[in-house]
């Protein structure tokens, strides 16, 4: 902008009248904007809905049925049996671990002094669990076969009934040659990974159901060492560990995404669980490698991670609700990431809360152009 | 004309004369053989973003607490006169072109630029000069723009010459109106290029978002007047000059 005006001012007055000014601007105004930021926690994939981006998260498969009273898991004979000294006994079945968790409460019948417990540990791979004792145990292991019974679990659940399935006479009765075998009568009762007895058949991990089919009455075994007898009967322990057997996960999948206009770097989450007692939920993310790296494939049917998992926190009653500040979890604008709820005990819900600090943005910048 | 007629004409004449002597002096004049000049000064500053800058011309966005963003701009004394008093006056506006309204205090973006709000929390704003065009590597976010005796044209003028304590908060250059906020160490003379380098500057706000929200009451943090995030304004930056003192010439 220019100001120009005749100046021939030669007195005081003059002036009063004459001063000259000349101003400049920017004709186009400058904008200047500052960045927000905030992620949500969502139920589902559209982590930004509106209206439930917080609400409970219920696992979902709840596969697992915990049967009251029932005495499924044998002690595997040491010699000694099981004493309190121990703690560590192992079971017969690799296939049952999967449907033992960690805080179940358990029974371990011995003569007339039944001890309850809880499970500690799980290690399925040699097919130990640990339990907890309260050092009033009287049981000292000195007969073999000693057996651990739920005393919790969902009574609502009609199983764990061991049945007898006759087998389709063919004159030859079954021998463990034959993988297939037919049933007298039809039943829908029985499902892949339940355990077979019978006499004769040596106690394995592998003496299970491998596939039914119902419209033939017929079953599927894989048997571990047996005689060389053939048998009539087997019994089939029927709905549990049965189907739970397949599935050890309770779980849930939500998304975590970044919902501001500036990369974030870290957040703070906040679980609040509902489980009993002794159970947790763990929150938990697949990634190429540790925390903060670039997310792998969760199979969410499966429940398993192509990569690593890695555990933002396990929040139990005695914690909940549980927050974990400044977690690495790297989001771009509008970046999202799936976590795991991951549960020991089944139907349970979990209601997540994502914070986001100016300190948990990406580094402020001196920029120059 | 008959020759009788020119006679009586010629008479007539030469009778004025002889009165004419008997009363007057002779008059003689003096005048410049070259026309004296006489021209008023001209008051003129204009404004173009810095060598290689983008000026103001191009947007500043997503600014978050402890961003800086430097721009450089050069005024030039195109006029014939050397000014006086320069202030600069800053106007923020709810949006650009001719539809935006002045942003007014408690307003949802104010505490970018207006209020008090925006005195402690808003954008601040250290103006230096430079003798020369200012050294730096455009889209630079690390290094610094380099100058051999920078000065000081808006600025707190206290502690050591860091943003952090030289730059003013804008709300406060705005609150000054119309009549604008002095600035110093500009080079006044006709045909000077002052080299202006703006760097503006976001003071710490800690703020948390937690589910998206800053603020119940509000769905977004930009609808949260308290929060600095997501605010928006347009500015205009108005350098304004005077005359220079008047002079009066014995020569």
């Amino acid at each position: 902008m220019v100001a120009s005006l005749l100046l021939l001012t030669t007195t005081q007055t003059d002036l009063a009248f004459a001063t000259l000014k000349a101003a400049t601007n920017n004709s186009s105004s400058l904008n200047i904007s500052t960045a927000a930021w905030g992620a949500f926690a969502g139920v589902n994939a559209n982590a930004a809905l509106t209206g439930n981006a917080y609400g409970p998260i219920t696992p979902l498969s709840a596969s697992v049925s915990f049967c009251p009273g029932v005495p499924l898991y044998y002690i595997t004979t040491d010699g000694g049996g099981w004493d309190d000294l121990g703690r560590s006994v192992k079971f017969q079945s690799a296939n049952w671990s999967n449907s033992i968790a960690v805080g179940m409460t358990i029974t371990l019948n011995s003569g007339v002094n039944p001890v309850v417990s809880t499970i500690i540990a799980v290690n399925s791979g040699n097919r130990q669990i640990t339990f907890s004792t309260t050092g009033n145990n009287p049981v000292v292991g000195s007969t073999a076969d000693n057996y651990l019974t739920y005393v919790v679990g969902d009574a609502s659940v009609s199983c764990c009934v061991t049945t007898d399935y006759y087998l389709t006479t063919d004159g030859n009765g079954w021998s463990s040659s034959s993988t297939k075998v037919g049933l007298q009568t039809a039943t829908t009762a029985l499902a892949v990974g339940m355990t077979v007895t019978g006499v004769g058949i040596v106690s394995s991990g592998t003496n299970t159901i491998t596939a039914v089919d119902n419209a033939r009455q017929q079953v599927t075994l894989r048997l571990g060492p047996n005689t060389s007898a053939n048998f009539t009967t087997l019994k089939f322990s029927t709905a549990c560990p049965g189907a739970g057997v397949t599935s050890s996960a309770l779980d849930g999948f939500f998304t975590i995404e970044n919902s501001g206009s500036i990369a974030i770097q870290t957040l703070a989450i906040t679980q609040t669980v509902t489980v009993t007692t002794t159970n947790s939920i763990k929150l938990q993310t697949c990634n190429v490698g540790g925390a903060g790296t670039a997310s792998a494939a969760w199979n969410e049917n499966a429940g398993t991670c192509a990569g690593t998992i890695n555990t933002i926190m396990t929040t139990t009653s005695a914690n909940s609700p549980q927050t974990v500040s400044g977690y690495s979890m790297p989001l771009s604008i509008g970046g999202d990431v799936r976590v795991r709820a991951l549960s020991t005990q089944a139907n349970k819900t979990t209601t997540i809360s994502v914070s986001v600090a100016t300190t948990n943005t990406r580094a402020a910048t001196n920029s120059i152009s | 004309m008959g020759k009788a007629a020119v006679l009586g004409i010629a008479a007539t004449i030469g009778i004025a004369n002889i009165v004419g002597g008997a009363g007057a002096a002779l008059n003689a004049t003096a005048f410049n053989t070259a026309n004296q000049n006489i021209n008023s000064g001209k008051l003129s500053l204009t404004l173009s973003a810095g060598s290689a800058s983008a000026g103001f011309g191009t947007a500043i966005t997503g600014m978050k607490p402890l961003d800086t963003q430097t721009r450089f701009v050069d005024y030039t004394n195109d006029g014939d006169l050397a000014f006086l008093t320069p202030t600069l006056s800053i106007t923020a506006y709810t949006s650009s072109g001719s539809g935006g309204t002045i942003i007014t205090a408690g307003s949802a973006d104010a505490i970018l630029t207006t209020g008090a709000a925006a005195v402690t929390s808003g954008i601040r704003v250290w103006v230096q000069n430079c003798a020369a065009a200012w050294t730096f590597t455009a889209g630079s976010s690390s290094s610094a723009a380099s100058c051999a005796s920078p000065t000081d044209v808006i600025s707190t003028g206290s502690g050591t010459a860091t943003v952090l304590n030289r730059a003013v908060p804008i709300a406060t250059l705005i609150a000054a109106g119309g009549s604008g906020t002095a600035m110093t160490n500009l080079i006044n003379t006709p045909a000077y290029v002052n080299h202006l380098m703006y760097t503006l500057y976001i003071p710490d706000k800690s703020e948390t978002t937690v589910n998206g929200k800053t603020n119940a009451l509000y769905a977004t943090p930009a609808l949260d007047p308290a929060s600095i995030q997501g605010k928006n304004a347009w500015v205009t930056w108005q350098v304004e000059v005077k005359q220079p003192a008047l002079t009066t010439g014995n020569s």
